[in-house]
């Protein structure tokens, strides 16, 4: 083969053409880090930031808004945090469905959509997600960012060989930088230990009774389609699962384990006192087993590999041709989120909370997630 | 321990682009881009 | 002789359906509160069992590490049946330990004729080799049996109930079971 010869003309035509591919991309990576729009309804009291529970946090990667609903009447007080775990969409949608939607009637409803901000400024590496998925509405498409399990690492570097977290469990490095693994967290410690703490102070400060943290999970993850409850909420979980099974929504019951320590179902539980429950649904986009990563894929949830999956007996949850869409999965933990709310008034009437205006979950299934959300801008 | 990073990526790039002023060869020149642009990103903390 | 056969067939159709109802009413009331829940294979079931037990206005017990002694003043051991790794790596357990715990409360709940009532409330979900062995095991022990549907698609419930005569009964769902539980017990 002939060579072809350079020079340092073509070498200064191939350095512009480096800092062009740069600027492009590095504009394209830096996008992620401005959080999408969130459009609250009519029933929001406030937003706030969680660095005013820990001011440590201001002006950080790791601060995050709060938005926060009252009722007319006093009642209990509710936690609900979504992207926990930035690579799981449904978490984070369900709570902008709720802040775009409710009005609070009774008791004191606090909402963080995006609980590991520094996850959404990144994607995992290698894995070829996509950078955003888009929810279609009648106005338009609505654009999320699915972002990393992880913290950025540039916001958070460089990772332990082994992690031991503020509850003395020792991990692999990379959970250094996994928010359900740094609780209670450290007012000292690293960006997603300060986060954890600030969740804490946030629990601690606002008297919380009851914490939900929405999550989803790997089709072959035996932990999913789930309620995760620390002991101290056995009996609330149970009654959640009655009625989420009533309205037609496979569901089970896992204890958190008293060893495994710094999830948030475990800390929250140990070390504020509340009720915690975590909710898992499955999703096949942060699955080991799917085919090509894609906005459709998180949104309409098709995947001919996880079908062929679930035909052979590998998965812990059915997976048929029609898949297992966002709009299921935003509407199981809706389900999960009066089901247990309902709970609580049932067994202590005192700490009801009561919220009005929910996306109806079989409405979510129906007609998608378009009609109850915002237009996008 | 981010200094001392940044500095060997530094010395990287620096390296790198040094080495595409001084290649002769143009099919190497342009691969170098592939290169070059992974270590300019981290250089400038771009994720 | 056609009119005599129909008569016949009738009384026996009669008789049957009789026989049937009565062994309906047989599988019902027959347990005595306290009662005493422990789960076989340390699934979070047992809470749900616990749920059920209070809203049935059951005085019961939940115990998820019962041991022989926890049969003092008990009338009723209630085992839910299903294997949790989670739940047994949370109580320090392995399979064959738990097997060991739950063998030693069968043992001595038959020496005290404490009849053994088994839930299954986990559904398809909580079926696999582990659970199903622990179900072959002491299923086989219990006086009737409570399991939601879903969880006996293969028809595994059925054929050890079937075998050792154990009435046995299906439940769409985990609520369901309330009433068939509430009326397992004599008041």
């Amino acid at each position: 083969m002939k060579e072809i010869k350079g020079n340092k003309l073509s070498a200064a035509f191939f350095f512009l053409l480096t800092l062009t591919v740069c600027f492009f991309s590095g504009r394209s990576f830096l996008s992620l880090h401005q959080p999408e729009a969130i459009f609250p309804g009519p029933g929001l009291t406030e937003q706030k930031m969680l660095s005013s529970y820990f001011p440590a946090l201001k002006n950080t990667p790791g601060d995050t808004a709060v938005y926060f609903f009252r009722g007319k009447e006093e009642g209990g007080r509710v936690l609900i945090l979504g992207g926990t775990h930035p690579n799981e969409p449904a978490g984070l949608v369900t709570a902008v469905l709720l802040i775009e939607n409710i009005r609070l009637e009774r008791g004191s409803l606090f909402i963080v959509p995006r609980a590991n901000a520094s996850g959404f400024s990144h994607s995992d590496p290698q894995e070829g997600n996509p950078q955003r998925f888009a929810v279609p509405t009648p106005s338009g498409q609505r654009l999320f960012r699915l972002g990393s399990r992880l913290t950025n690492p540039v916001h958070q570097w460089p990772d332990p060989a082994i992690y031991v977290n503020p509850a003395g469990q020792k991990l692999s490095g990379m959970e250094a930088r996994n928010l359900n693994r740094c609780y209670p967290g450290r007012a000292k410690g690293n960006l997603t230990e300060k986060v954890a703490w600030a969740v804490m102070e946030l629990i601690r400060r606002e008297n919380i009774d009851l914490g939900i943290d929405l999550h989803e999970s790997a089709p072959e993850y035996p932990v999913i389609n789930a309620i995760v409850f620390h002991e101290n909420s056995s009996e609330l979980a149970a009654l959640a699962l009655m009625d989420i099974q009533a309205q037609g929504f496979d569901i089970r019951l896992e204890a958190s384990p008293a060893n495994l320590r710094g999830l948030s179902h475990r800390e929250w539980g140990d070390h504020a006192g509340v009720k915690a429950i975590l909710l898992e649904t499955p999703n096949a986009s942060h699955g080991r087993l799917k085919g090509k990563p894609s906005s459709s894929l998180i949104v309409e949830g098709k995947d001919k590999f996880y079908t062929r999956a679930s035909r052979l007996g590998w998965l812990f949850v059915p997976y048929g041709e029609e898949g297992i869409p966002l709009s299921l999965r935003v509407a199981r933990h809706l389900a999960g989120v009066e089901a247990l709310l309902a709970s609580l008034e049932a067994l202590e009437p005192e700490k009801s909370v009561i919220c009005g205006n929910i996306p109806p979950p079989h409405q979510v299934i129906e007609k998608g997630l378009g009609p109850f959300l915002h237009p996008p801008d | 321990m981010r200094t001392i990073y940044l500095l060997i990526v530094f010395y990287l790039s620096a390296h790198l682009t040094w080495h595409l002023f001084r290649q002769k060869n143009f099919l190497s020149q342009a691969s170098t881009v592939l290169v070059l642009a992974l270590f300019l990103l981290r250089l400038f903390l771009i994720k | 002789m056609t009119q005599r056969l129909t008569v016949c067939l009738g009384l026996t159709f009669l008789l049957c359906s009789g026989a049937a109802l009565s062994a309906v009413q047989n599988t019902t009331a027959v347990f005595e509160e306290p009662l005493l829940i422990t789960s076989a294979g340390q699934n979070a079931e047992v809470q749900l069992a616990a749920v059920l037990a209070k809203r049935a206005g059951l005085d019961y017990i939940l115990s998820k590490l019962a041991t022989a002694s926890d049969l003092e003043n008990t009338k009723t051991l209630t085992l839910v049946l299903g294997a949790s790794l989670k739940g047994l790596g949370a109580a320090g357990l392995d399979v064959d330990k738990e097997r060991e715990r739950v063998r030693a409360l069968v043992t001595e709940s038959q020496k005290r004729n404490i009849p053994i009532l088994c839930l299954h409330l986990g559904g398809e979900a909580r079926r696999g080799q582990q659970t199903d062995d622990l179900i072959a095991e002491f299923l086989t022990w219990a006086k009737m049996a409570i399991v939601v549907k879903s969880g006996n698609n293969d028809g595994f419930f059925t054929k050890i109930c079937q075998a050792k005569n154990i009435p046995l009964i299906e439940v769409g769902k985990t609520a369901d079971a309330l009433e068939p539980l509430r009326k397992a017990f004599k008041r």
